[in-house]
């Protein structure tokens, strides 16, 4: 009788776990490369559909833009000012605050350009290009316009500053009397007003 | 259960992205149904009367609403801009009005008002009253900012971001002639207008020619005629005195006493004009006391032109030196139910005192910035505002200009004078630029002597500064409630009561004029010296 030669082998216990093992331990993988694709999917898309909703919740009009005649030298010909005022009315559907401010002459010049990361005095640069620069109040990084028509609620009015007074304005920046500009106001997500006007002291 | 695991993430994205796109889509058509909303506004707007309803009693504007377009519409601010943009309403925190403010009648009504279509304001109860923002105090300057004396345009805002505006006074839109059997008929139209509309609400048929006396020159703009294709009603003045006529234009030897104005309203049809006449006085002349007629002392007719004439009688008390005075003003009637204005006019110049005898120097005045303040502005608001009748000015703002070539040095001892027939008073500078921040209030406390030792306000060749004036009677001083602002005194310090009472003014025209104390260095090497220079005054009514 020939010898029977006995195999080892797990029992069908042991197999049974090992594969319910092999089982969780690759569908943990699985279900944790779904849950972070997944999770990386939706974080993107919400981000890309909340940049979406609030630019379309975004809105505002420039009510008026003035040159406040007190700051405006001298009072015949050659009349030029130092200070733009920007009125500006929320009527989106969001609480906003404004990217930037930028005013570009006749001529394609950008003149000003002030952002939410403008201090209180804007630094030289290739706008306002020589003293200490222009500057703005409210700063726009803490200045926020709410919505709606609820009582009391009126447009927000900036004042943008430059650096010139009763002295000539022959080498600086400053706002002429007669001249064309164009003023666009770019908001937290991205709305863009704009109005084009002809300065008037 | 990691199929049942898998299917929840699976479908837990899917509803995510899902509400997302739900989201997005409400978003989408909500922008969608503003953008729709706001193209389909439209707001006709009518400016009817100039009233005494409202208190401040002069200078306010009535506006009525129409909503005529195809959605609603909600009224969020209302503001008053001149030809050249510059806001000339004036409200307590902005000049965009959005309603009363403490017991105030910036505006009769708070907004936002909701306007149905097909629906005014009329009847609704709800016309919007504008106050110009001047005389709500009985001590407030008297001209500036008031609405009748400029063309002005009233905007509304609405919470659509729509602005809609109309021009006050009407303008004359149309002037059409025609040739009818029987003779030539004029047909004149005002109109109110919006921003899009523009709408005749009454039209006026006259007989025969417009014109002067006939003529058809567009230039002629005599006392017997009108000018055509401007505006409905002209003003012509002429001022006197005794032992001189209008046409003299008289230039010199009147040292005060009574200046008859005649004022002569000439239009194209019959009306009942008034008229409001401001006598400008310049140099050291304080302001004119006296009025005119409330109906015209005489009236005729020359085909189609009719013309009134008013008289008016001023009372002029010489000032200290010398100076102008000249009168403008404009003419005011109701056509088919509509508030017609005049241009302004402006008379001829006369001469009270000497002018030669004004003193010169480097600083130029701009008496049009001239403002002041109050306990209600405290905040730093640099406008001029109006307040309470229980409030007192805390101070007086002008501009100088050093018109001289050298650098000079403003000092302490520089005043602001009300040059009073019954008695002066002064207010004393105070420091420059005020912070308005807490009680850190500017002074020249501590100054002594002149330059480099002293302190002042340094003003470059060219350069304008404001100056700042206190009134010496601090707000609500005596009581127990209030800032208590305890500006203006002596050389600038703040401890010396020894000022004028801006409590004593009645109700009264006065002559402000500056007395600029200023130092000057003649050369690099050389010391300060001090001079003074009385700047030329300018009038101010106070009621």
């Amino acid at each position: 009788m020939a010898h029977l030669k006995r195999r080892h082998a797990v029992s069908e216990l042991m197999g049974t776990l090992l594969m319910i093992g092999i089982t969780l331990v690759a569908g943990a993988a699985v279900i944790g490369w779904v849950n972070g694709q997944a999770g990386a999917s939706e974080q993107a898309y919400g981000s890309n559909v909340a940049a979406n909703v609030n630019y379309l919740r975004e809105h505002f009009v420039i009510v008026n833009v003035q040159f406040p005649a007190a700051d405006c030298w001298p009072t015949t010909q050659s009349q030029y000012c130092s200070q733009m005022q920007i009125s500006i009315y929320n009527n989106g559907a969001l609480v906003d605050s404004i990217s930037s401010i930028t005013v570009v002459d006749s001529g394609g010049a950008l003149d000003v350009n002030l952002t939410s990361s403008t201090s209180a005095s804007h630094p030289p640069g290739a706008y306002c290009t020589s003293g200490s620069g222009c500057s703005i109040t409210p700063l726009l990084s803490t200045a926020t316009m709410t919505t709606g028509a609820t009582t009391g609620n009126s447009p927000l009015t900036f004042t943008v500053n430059l650096p010139i007074s009763a002295s000539a304005c022959s080498t600086l920046v400053c706002f002429n009397v007669g001249s064309f500009y164009t003023v666009q106001v770019l908001g937290k997500y991205g709305y863009l007003a704009q109005v084009q006007l002809t300065a008037s002291g | 259960m990691i199929f049942g695991i898998l299917f929840t993430a699976v479908i837990t994205y899917f509803y995510f992205q899902s509400s997302s796109n739900l989201s997005l889509a409400q978003a989408n058509a909500s922008a969608n149904l503003a953008r729709q909303q706001a193209s389909h506004e439209n707001l006709q707007l009518g400016i009817f009367n100039v009233t005494n309803q409202l208190s401040p009693a002069y200078g306010n504007l009535w506006l009525n609403i129409t909503n005529v377009g195809g959605s609603p519409s909600t009224v969020v601010a209302v503001f008053v801009t001149n030809s050249a943009g510059q806001l000339v309403s004036t409200g307590p925190t902005s000049p965009y009005l959005t309603g009363p403010y403490s017991g105030l009648n910036y505006l009769n009504v708070t907004l936002p008002l909701a306007v149905p279509v097909g629906v005014s304001t009329t009847s609704m109860g709800k016309d919007i009253g504008i106050s110009s923002g001047i005389k709500q105090s009985p001590k407030a300057f008297d001209y500036l900012d008031d609405f009748r004396h400029q063309t002005v345009y009233v905007n509304v805002l609405t919470a659509a971001g729509n602005t809609f505006s109309i021009q006050f006074p009407h303008p004359l839109t149309t002037t059409t002639t025609t040739n009818l059997p029987g003779g030539t008929t004029t047909t004149t139209s005002w109109s109110t207008s919006s921003s899009s509309t523009s709408q005749t609400i009454s039209s006026v048929s006259t007989s025969t020619s417009v014109g002067c006396n006939g003529q058809t020159d567009t230039t002629c703009n005599t006392a017997s005629g009108f000018l055509v294709g401007t505006n409905s009603m002209v003003v012509q003045m002429c001022a006197w005195y005794s032992g001189t006529t209008c046409q003299s234009s008289p230039t010199g030897g009147f040292d005060g006493g009574t200046v008859t104005l005649s004022v002569t309203v000439t239009a194209g049809i019959a009306v009942t004009p008034t008229v409001v006449i401001m006598p400008i006085p310049t140099g050291t002349v304080p302001q004119p006391t006296g009025s005119c007629p409330s109906s015209p002392s005489s009236s005729t007719t020359t085909g189609s032109t009719y013309e009134y004439t008013f008289t008016c009688t001023y009372n002029v008390l010489q000032g200290n030196i010398g100076g102008t005075i000249t009168f403008i003003g404009y003419s005011v009637a109701t056509v088919g139910g509509s508030q017609v204005t005049s241009a302004e006019s402006t008379s001829n110049t006369i001469t009270v005192g000497n002018l030669a005898t004004e003193l010169t120097g480097p600083l130029s005045l701009d008496y049009t910035s001239f403002r002041f303040y109050s306990t209600s502005n405290q905040g730093g608001n640099p406008t001029p505002v109006i307040t309470a009748s229980q409030n007192k000015f805390a101070a007086f703002s002008v501009k100088v200009t050093n018109t001289g070539n050298a650098t000079i040095i403003i000092l302490q001892y520089s005043y602001l004078q009300f040059a009073r027939v019954s008695q002066e008073m002064d207010f004393y500078i105070i420091g420059g630029a005020p912070s308005y921040s807490g009680n850190t209030f500017p002074s020249f406390s501590g100054c002594s002597g002149l330059p480099p030792s002293g302190c002042g306000i340094t003003v470059a060749v060219g350069a304008t500064v404001t100056l700042y004036f206190a009134a010496c009677q601090p707000m609500n001083q005596g009581s127990s409630s209030g800032s208590g602002w305890l500006w203006g005194s002596n050389y600038g310090n703040s401890n010396n009561p020894n000022c004028g009472t801006f409590n004593a003014l009645g109700a009264e025209g006065v002559n402000a004029l500056i007395v600029a104390n200023f130092a000057e260095q003649p050369g690099p090497t050389k010391s300060w010296v001090s001079f003074s220079q009385t700047l030329p005054g300018f009038g101010i009514y106070f009621t």
